[in-house]
C-alpha cells in the first residue's frame, strides 16, 4: 500500500515537474531578463514581500488598510495558483490518475503539490515562525490569514470560479462604504428568489451574435471570463499599489510612471498568448470560412484598444509624463512581438522599459 | 480533376514533399500511404487551406481560391474549442449560404450533441462534426480524411449510404479501404508515378 502511494506520488511529482518546466519555457527568457535587470535588487524584492506581509500583521488601528493588503496578497496567490493549477493537478491525466489511485491518495498528493507550489504560504509561515509569543498574541488575525491562504489555495485547485467570485465580492465589501453594501445586500436578498429560479436559464442565455469577428471574440471572452477577471483584479491592485507609492514618494513620479505603465501593459499583453491560439490552432477552419483575416484584424484592434485604455489609466494616474507617449507608440510593436512569441515580447518589453528611463 | 506539380512542402527542416507530382482524376479515389507520410498535409494544400507551399496545385485548371470549391473533413481542420458544435455549423452555413443540415444531423445521430462544446465532444462525435461540416456545403469536390475512423457502425453505414448519393469528386484516405472499395473507390498510392 505504502509503495503504491510512493509510486503514485513519484509519478505525480514527475508530471508536476514536467508541467512546471513547460510553463517556465514560456517565461524563461522573460524571467532571465528580469533577473538580469534587477538582480541586485532581488534580496530587496524578497524583503519587500516580507514587508508587505508585515502590513497584514500590523493592525495599528488601520483595519481597512491591513485587510486590503491581505486581500491583495490573496489575489496574487490566486493568480499564481491558477497558473500552476494544471501542473499541480496533472489536469490532462486526471482520468488516468483515477484509474490507478483511490480518492484519498489523490487528494493527499494534490495537497502535497499545492504546499510545494504555495510560495506565499511559505513566506507567511517563515514570518509566523519568527514571531515571538507576545507578537503572536497581538496578531491573532495573522494566523487566520494563513489559514485563509491555505483554504483558498485548496479551493483554487478544485473550484477556481468560486475563489474569483469570493475575491470580487470581498473587494466590494472592502471598497464600498458600509451602508451602500447593506443596501446592495438587501436588494440582492430581495431578488434572491428570482435569481434562484433563473439560475438554470443562465446557461441558455443567448450568446453574442457570431455574424462578425467581434462577435466571435465576445463568445471567446464569455468562455474565458476568468482570464479577463484576474487581469482586471491584478490591474486594480497594481494601480492601487502605485497610487500608494505616489502618495509616499511624490518625487519619484517620473521613475514610477514607466514602471507602472510597463506592468499594466504586461498584465494585458499576456492575454495575447491565450487568445492568439484561437487563430493559430484553428487557422484551417477560419480560412475555410474566410474569417481568418477579419479575426486577425479584430484580434489586433481589440488588444490595441485594451492597451490604449490601460495607457489612458496610466497617463491620468501619473499626470501625463511625456515618456508615456513612447509606450503609446510602442503598442503596435509590443502586440506584434507578443503575437510572435513570449520570448520576443519579453525582450521587447524589457528593452522598452530600459529605453524609457533614458528619455 | 486535381493536378499537383512540383509540390514542395516543409515544416521547419522536415521536408514532407519535395518536387511531388500527383494527378487525381477518378471520381472516387482512396489515397493510400503509411502514417506520417503527409496525407493530411496534402489534403489541406489541395483544399486551399494551407497556402504555405511551393509548386502548382490545380482544381480543374483553377489554381486560386480552391477552398470555395473543395470542402475538407480532416483532423487537421480543428474547430475552436470555445464554440458549440451548433455554432461551428452555423458559421459554415452563414458563410456558404447552405441549408441547415437536418438530414445529416439526423442520420449521424448528432442532434443531442449540437449544444455541446467542441472541447467536450468525443472523438467519434468530433469526426461526425467534421463530416457534417464538410458535407453540408455540397461542393463538387469533397475530401474526407479517414472518414470512418472512430465512427460507430450505424454512422459508417450512414456515411456509405451518403457516398452512394454523392455526385461530385470524392477523395478519401483510409487505412481500412475495403468498405469504400465496395462503393467504387479506386485505390491510389500517394507515391504512385501516375502522371
Amino acid at each position: 500500500m505504502t509503495s503504491r502511494f510512493l509510486l503514485f506520488t513519484q509519478y505525480r511529482y514527475k508530471s508536476y515537474q514536467l508541467g512546471v518546466k513547460q510553463l517556465l519555457e514560456h517565461v524563461q527568457q522573460f524571467g532571465l531578463i528580469v533577473i538580469f535587470l534587477f538582480y541586485t535588487a532581488m534580496p530587496g524584492l524578497v524583503m519587500l514581500s516580507f514587508l508587505w506581509l508585515g502590513k497584514v500583521v500590523q493592525f495599528n488601528g488601520q483595519v481597512m488598510g491591513s485587510v486590503f493588503h491581505g486581500w491583495s496578497l490573496l489575489v496574487l496567490q490566486t493568480g499564481l495558483l491558477l497558473t500552476m493549477r494544471s501542473s499541480i493537478l496533472g489536469m490532462s491525466f486526471r482520468v488516468f490518475q483515477r484509474s490507478i489511485a483511490d480518492k484519498l491518495t489523490r487528494l493527499a498528493v494534490d495537497f502535497f503539490l499545492l504546499l510545494l507550489t504555495h510560495a506565499p504560504l511559505w513566506l507567511s509561515f517563515i514570518l509566523l515562525v519568527n514571531m515571538s509569543v507576545v507578537q503572536l498574541s497581538q496578531a491573532k488575525h495573522f494566523i487566520a490569514f494563513i489559514t485563509l491562504q491555505l483554504i483558498l489555495g485548496v479551493v483554487t485547485l478544485y473550484r477556481p470560479k468560486t475563489v474569483v467570485i469570493l475575491l470580487v465580492l470581498s473587494f466590494a465589501m472592502i471598497a464600498l462604504p458600509f451602508m451602500v453594501w447593506v443596501c446592495v445586500t438587501l436588494i440582492l436578498c430581495g431578488l434572491s428568489s428570482r435569481l434562484h429560479i433563473e439560475t438554470k436559464n443562465m446557461n441558455s442565455i443567448e450568446v453574442p451574435s457570431l455574424k462578425s469577428a467581434y462577435g466571435i471574440w465576445a463568445v471567446w471572452c464569455l468562455k474565458h471570463k476568468l482570464k479577463i477577471i484576474w487581469r482586471l483584479l491584478a490591474t486594480i491592485i497594481l494601480v492601487l499599489v502605485f497610487q500608494f507609492m505616489q502618495v509616499q514618494r511624490p518625487d519619484l513620479n517620473e521613475v514610477l510612471a514607466p514602471l507602472g505603465t510597463s506592468l499594466y501593459f504586461f498584465v494585458w499583453l499576456t492575454l495575447v498568448f491565450s487568445s492568439r491560439d484561437v487563430l493559430k490552432c484553428n487557422q484551417y477552419y477560419w480560412r475555410s470560412i474566410e474569417l481568418l483575416k477579419p479575426l486577425k484584424r479584430s484580434f489586433f484592434v481589440l488588444h490595441a484598444l485594451v492597451l490604449v485604455f490601460t495607457w489612458f489609466v496610466a497617463v491620468v494616474q501619473f499626470a501625463w509624463p511625456i515618456v508615456l507617449w513612447f509606450w503609446m507608440f510602442g503598442i503596435p510593436v509590443l502586440l506584434y512581438l507578443a503575437w510572435g512569441s513570449a520570448r520576443r515580447l519579453a525582450l521587447g518589453w524589457c528593452c522598452m522599459l530600459v529605453v524609457s528611463y533614458f528619455i | 480533376m486535381i493536378i499537383i506539380r512540383n509540390l514542395t512542402k516543409s515544416f521547419g527542416r522536415a521536408t514532407v514533399f519535395s518536387n511531388f507530382n500527383l494527378t487525381l482524376s477518378e471520381a472516387k479515389v482512396c489515397l493510400q500511404a503509411p502514417n506520417g507520410r503527409g496525407k493530411s498535409t496534402l489534403f489541406a494544400i489541395i483544399s486551399g487551406l494551407d497556402p504555405h507551399y511551393a509548386g502548382e496545385v490545380k482544381l480543374n485548371e483553377l489554381a486560386n481560391n480552391r477552398h470555395n470549391f473543395i470542402a475538407l473533413a480532416s483532423d487537421s481542420l480543428t474547430f475552436p474549442d470555445f464554440l458549440s458544435a451548433k455554432q461551428v455549423l452555423q458559421l459554415t452555413q452563414a458563410k456558404w449560404l447552405c441549408d441547415w443540415p437536418f438530414e445529416l444531423i439526423d442520420v449521424f445521430g448528432f442532434e443531442l450533441f449540437l449544444e455541446t462544446n467542441v472541447a467536450a465532444l468525443s472523438s467519434g462525435n468530433h469526426k461526425k462534426l467534421q463530416l457534417i461540416n464538410a458535407m453540408m456545403r455540397k461542393t463538387d469536390t469533397l475530401i474526407l480524411d479517414e472518414p470512418s475512423a472512430a465512427l460507430d457502425a450505424g454512422s459508417v453505414a450512414a456515411l456509405l449510404s451518403w457516398i452512394d448519393s454523392y455526385q461530385g469528386q470524392l477523395i478519401i484516405s483510409s487505412h481500412e479501404p475495403d468498405l469504400f472499395l465496395e462503393k467504387g473507390f479506386i485505390l491510389q498510392s500517394l507515391d504512385s508515378k501516375n502522371d
